[in-house]
């Protein structure tokens, strides 16, 4: 009785979709190959069977992690409980039955425990193609099923088909030679003009020399500054809600210590932290809709050259572009890239782009320095475009990072054997689209806020005891936060900042909250963070500067620290990325300010 | 001649695969075996990686490997 069944096939033939039909899970799902690059588990609900999703491969020599994985769970046939799902894009569906076959016989895959899917059949509808399913079934005599993971069509049948018990006849190994005899004689509609049409349409623009580096350039910049400009109206209702709220709490507790507590030291913290998600949401949209649409293998052949230079490949560009939104998904990312050095390198400098969790600084710094202009009716503003030079900053420090790497540590000349399929342009699906990101910013919240929280509580209790005070200068926060100003005074900055960069090492997002609190403390008029801040003047340019220079390169999330501990080889320490990492920023900030007051 | 040489809209069948054993074996399981018809789609810029149709793919192979591919 089979107990699970593995999902093999070419990368980007929907496995990964199929599954979480069936498993009602939400594993990542993209346009491109190599979305996935670790395997997936789940039982199909009311039932005791086992579904495994795997990344995709195309041939028994790989090259990357993920195929390796993908490859190494193919041959494991020995267990009589195992069975093979093996998915084949419909469109392509004799140039995909040959490759599995070639693949089956080599990688000694036991056919009686192979059924085929044709998954995406919905695009054969689209262009009016009928496949003669009962000969096809005839020729391979498995089950094959006919289906699609988009519109879910055939699904229910298919799962059905799992749960029950199949008998076929028993294949040996002279009829899967039979088999493959067979299918060179099946004819079907040629279907190859079908993939020429979807891609030329936009490709002979956006893969031009010159049209397709001017798009990419606009997509990009598009992409950083529509985070900033978008973002604003949904920023001003929660900071709206917030204060009602604040007022709401004021109005019941009325004035003292717990109306303080909960003002101070839990609203005005967390809000400082929440107003950015809009941030966050969109920056996810965007990033999925880019993934969801095809044109990032189209992005990773027009940077393939110039990345070159700096050591990396075409390859890391998606695990660069993922990483923008967090550091951990463009990690998994760079398990596809084939050179085992392009990977380390990617692996190593890609916690120098700006993830989402250092967007509440960079956003409140802006905010601070930086007056709002409109330019060409709106489409571009001076904020916007503020925030697409902090964005440029962090690629800027990626790629320095990795060719000193690629020069010095891990010499990189090798050989360039680029491969990829692109894959046909596909309209993203924008409802769901916009669910996802709604859940990633639902997430983010959870993930930071009990951190947060506490960070906060610590704070403001140590910043309203001793009871005896008379002055806040006087609290426990502001003696102990004190002994911080050596470190701080020459990067221009105060202790209350070394505090906030101090608790920044528990995650990013709480230096927002733990300045708020602080100067929320020391201030009787309740305040968005911002005024408080200017009003304070304890933030020169310079001094913002070197703050964010700081914030640019410090390694300060333990989950990427972590992960790279599990991803990279024992050679590469921890510790040691981290303290490099330290010192870069530290002495780089105090550069900056030197230079600039 | 090699793929490289091909020109946006040229046919041609490949029939050498003159790059090391490993990548000759990935490349004709990604469809690029001997005989086939390939033909060239799309040039970018700065000799970036090209796109070739293959059957019913499109597949984008960097200078150093589409010159080490024999075409005629
Ligand atoms: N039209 C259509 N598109 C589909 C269907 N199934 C999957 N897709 C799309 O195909 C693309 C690839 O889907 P994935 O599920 O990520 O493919 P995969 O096989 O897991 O890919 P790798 O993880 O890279 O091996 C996505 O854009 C999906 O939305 C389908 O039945 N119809
Ligand atoms: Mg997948």
């Amino acid at each position: 009785m089979i107990q699970r069944y593995y999902l093999l096939g070419k990368p980007n033939s929907g496995k990964t979709l199929l599954f979480n039909r069936l498993t009602e899970s939400e594993k990542k799902v993209a346009n491109y190959s190599g979305a996935t690059t670790v395997e997936n588990k789940a039982l199909i609900p009311g039932s005791q069977i086992e579904l495994i999703d795997l990344p995709g491969f195309y041939s028994s020599e790989v090259f990357s992690d993920d195929e390796k994985l993908a490859l190494s769970k193919a041959s494991q046939t020995q267990n009589a409980d195992t069975g093979f799902l093996y998915v084949i894009e419909a469109l392509k569906l004799k140039s995909g039955l040959i490759n599995a076959l070639t693949l089956i016989k080599k990688l000694s895959i036991d056919i009686n425990k192979v059924q085929f899917v044709f998954n995406m059949i919905d695009e054969l509808e689209l262009n009016k193609i009928n496949l003669p399913q009962n000969e096809i079934e005839s020729i391979l005599k498995r089950p094959c099923h006919f289906v699609s993971a988009l519109t879910k069509k055939n699904l229910t049948e298919l799962k059905m088909n799992l749960l029950s018990l199949d008998t076929f006849p028993n294949l040996s190994i002279e009829d899967l030679e039979s088999i493959q005899n067979n299918l060179s004689s099946l004819k079907l509609t040629p279907t190859s003009s079908f993939a020429l049409k979807n891609s030329t349409r936009l490709d002979r623009y956006l893969l031009s020399p010159l049209w397709g580096s001017v798009f990419f350039i606009f997509i990009m910049s598009a992409l950083f500054q529509s985070i900033f400009s978008w973002s604003s109206p949904f920023m001003d209702a929660i900071e709206w809600s917030l204060s009602g709220i604040s007022q709401g709490v004021a109005g019941v507790l009325g004035e003292g210590f717990w109306a303080n507590f909960f003002i101070d030291g839990i609203i005005t913290g967390f809000g400082a932290f929440v107003i950015f998600t809009p941030q966050i949401f969109i920056l996810t949209f965007i990033i999925k809709c880019l993934e969801a649409s095809g044109y990032l293998a189209r992005a990773t052949i027009i940077c393939h050259k110039s990345l070159r230079f700096f050591g990396l490949s075409g390859e890391s560009f998606i695990p660069l572009l993922s990483s923008h939104a967090c550091a951990i998904p463009g990690i998994l990312a760079a398990k596809s890239i084939k050179s085992k050095k392009e990977k380390w390198i990617t692996m190593l400098c890609l916690p120098l782009t700006v993830c989402s969790a250092r967007l509440p600084v960079y956003a409140l710094l802006i905010y601070m320095f930086i007056p709002p202009i409109y330019y060409l009716g709106g489409l571009f503003g001076s904020q916007g475009l503020a925030f697409l030079s902090l964005y440029l900053f962090g690629i800027t420090l990626t790629l320095i990072g990795s060719f000193l790497l690629s020069r010095t540590l891990i010499p990189n000349k090798g050989q360039d054997p680029f491969i990829l399929e692109l894959p046909s342009y596909r309209w993203p699906e924008f409802f769901n689209i916009a669910k996802t990101s709604f859940k990633v910013c639902i997430q983010f919240i959870k993930d930071a806020g009990p951190m947060i929280f506490f960070a906060n509580l610590g704070l403001w209790f140590l910043a309203q005891f001793p009871l005896s005070q008379t002055q806040f200068s006087e609290s426990y926060l502001a003696r102990m936060g004190r002994w911080l100003t050596p470190l701080m005074e020459p990067l221009g900055l105060a202790w209350e900042h070394g505090v906030a960069l101090l608790t920044s090492f528990l995650a990013r997002e709480t230096f927002v909250s733990t300045l708020s609190t602080i100067y929320s403390s020391k201030n009787d008029d309740p305040m968005a963070l911002k005024e408080l801040l200017i009003q304070s003047q304890s933030l020169t340019w310079a001094s913002g500067l070197a703050l964010i220079v700081f914030f640019a390169i410090a390694l300060q999330c333990v989950s990427t620290l972590a992960i790279l501990k599990k991803e990279l080889p024992k050679k590469f320490s921890v510790t040691m990325i981290f303290i490099v990492y330290l010192f870069a920023a530290y002495t780089l900030a105090w550069m900056t300010y030197q230079i600039f007051s | 001649m090699t793929l490289w040489d091909l020109n946006p809209n040229q046919h041609a069948k490949v029939s050498k695969l003159g790059l090391d054993k490993a990548i000759s074996q990935r490349l004709s399981d990604m469809g690029f075996s001997q005989l086939t018809d390939v033909t060239c789609l799309f040039v970018t810029a700065f000799g970036g990686p090209r796109v070739y149709q293959v059957g019913e793919s499109l597949l984008s192979l960097s200078r150093e490997m589409a010159q080490n591919i024999e075409v005629s």
